[in-house]
């Protein structure tokens, strides 16, 4: 919300769709700062302009997004496994190594 | 390089001192980073300390003197060292970048490389005549014992303090990197021991053959019981304290079962290699195996788990009984 030479402007999103409850301006004033009647008389009230309905992310915000593919996991196994066989192969070259 | 340099052209002796006092000066600057850096080749050291390698051997080659010479062993090995040291904290130091979920993956690289020098030493001193042929008895019996007793330690001190925790891999006992590192140790010391008792030479008549073979048994067992807790610890929660480890029943009740079967295995094949020495190690585990069931088992335990030591325990030594007789003392050769 900005303010501009006594006028305040703001921005309201919302959805076009959705039927306005039944509330008045003095219903929004829960947690804001409190203002004499003399400044109220000051603003003034209009009704927000209602634009085109857009639609930005539509369904496919609703669904997840796969996981990714861990790839440090299977670097990490890969070395494990990768280590094991070469664990595997220096133990058997020294059991059959010729007795020094 | 330039001291060394005034020394060969004018021949005097106070520029090879100097010359000489690169490898102190190299290990200064290493104690220096060690203290201030996070791993060696930050703040240029990437450049510079293969650049000091260069020199260094430079100056070796130059001043080393006579092979065997006190001064050229120092040399030789104390640069394989300081070497080995550099190469493993920077491996540790990106291994750590690269995992840096847990302290498992950099403390098995402090071991890798160390492990890898000595893997390639046997092959580097009968291969490669400079440094390495004509420094054997410098790096075969101070540089690789030295790294050898580094190793040891390592895995003494590992296996103390490593809880186990592989993240972000879940622990499986023995395919984990601090256990593959531990049998690359075991494996690399063995090897190269078998290496040094085919060197005739003056150095390996300092070192007591008795010695190697029950020291890599120690380590090995404590790698094995190591291998145990932690994985009573990781998936049984058992809290990894030496105290309350003790106390633990499952843990009391594992130990007996798994050293009777470390006992079993290890008279099997000294019945089939003919050890009788290894045997009897075997069965003075057992006996000990025994003593643990009668003085801490039964009076510690619960049922359940005094019923399933004995039992095993039992089983164990009935098949030890059948399949593995004692060696004959004429065919004893270990």
């Amino acid at each position: 919300m900005k303010r501009a030479a006594g006028l305040m402007v703001g921005l309201s999103l919302g959805s076009s769709v959705v039927q306005a409850a039944p509330l008045s301006p003095q219903d929004f004033a829960f947690g804001l700062p409190v203002i004499t009647n003399q400044e109220a008389a000051a603003y003034r009230f209009s009704l927000p302009l209602v634009g085109s309905r857009r639609v930005l992310g539509g369904s496919t915000r609703l669904v997840g997004k796969p996981a990714a593919f861990p790839w440090m996991r299977a670097v990490l196994w890969s070395v494990l496994l990768l280590a094991v066989v070469l664990l595997a192969w220096m133990a058997y070259r020294l059991a059959n190594e010729p007795g020094r | 390089l330039v001291s060394s340099e005034i020394h060969r052209r004018v021949l005097l002796r106070s520029a090879k001192v100097v010359a000489l006092l690169q490898l102190p000066a190299m290990l200064g600057f290493a104690v220096h980073a060690a203290l201030t850096l996070r791993h060696p080749s930050v703040d240029g050291g990437w450049l510079s300390w293969p650049l000091a390698f260069v020199g260094l051997s430079c100056i070796v080659f130059r001043h080393q003197g006579a092979a065997r010479a006190p001064l050229a062993n120092a040399l030789n090995a104390l640069s394989a060292w300081l070497f080995c040291a550099l190469l493993s904290w920077e491996a540790a130091w990106a291994v750590n970048i690269a995992v840096a979920a847990s302290d498992m993956w950099p403390g098995a690289a402090w071991a890798a490389i160390p492990a890898l020098f000595l893997f390639l030493l046997p092959r580097l001193v009968t291969r490669v005549t400079w440094p390495f042929a004509i420094n054997r008895d410098a790096y075969l019996f101070v540089a690789g014992v030295g790294i050898a007793l580094y190793l040891g330690t390592w895995s003494l001190v590992t296996n103390a303090v490593s809880v186990g925790d592989t993240a972000p891999l879940p622990y499986v006992p023995v395919l984990n990197p601090l256990d593959l590192a531990q049998t690359f140790v075991l494996l690399i010391l063995f090897g190269y021991w078998r290496f040094l008792r085919t060197v005739r030479s003056a150095g390996f008549a300092r070192i007591d053959p008795r010695v190697p073979m029950p020291a890599l048994a120690v380590l090995a067992f404590i790698w094995l019981n190591a291998i145990l807790l932690r994985t009573l610890h990781q998936w049984f929660a058992v809290p990894f304290e030496l105290e309350q480890l003790m106390a633990s029943t499952l843990v009391q009740t594992s130990l007996s079962i798994f050293w009777a079967i470390l006992a079993l295995v290890t008279m099997l094949v000294a019945t089939h290699k003919r050890y009788r020495l290894v045997w009897l190690v075997g069965a003075v585990l057992l006996a000990v195996v025994i003593a643990k069931l009668f003085l801490i088992d039964l009076s510690r335990t619960g049922s359940v788990e005094r019923i399933v030591s004995f039992v095993g325990v039992g089983l164990l030594m009935l098949v030890v009984g059948y399949f593995s007789p004692l060696p004959p003392a004429n065919e004893t050769q270990q």
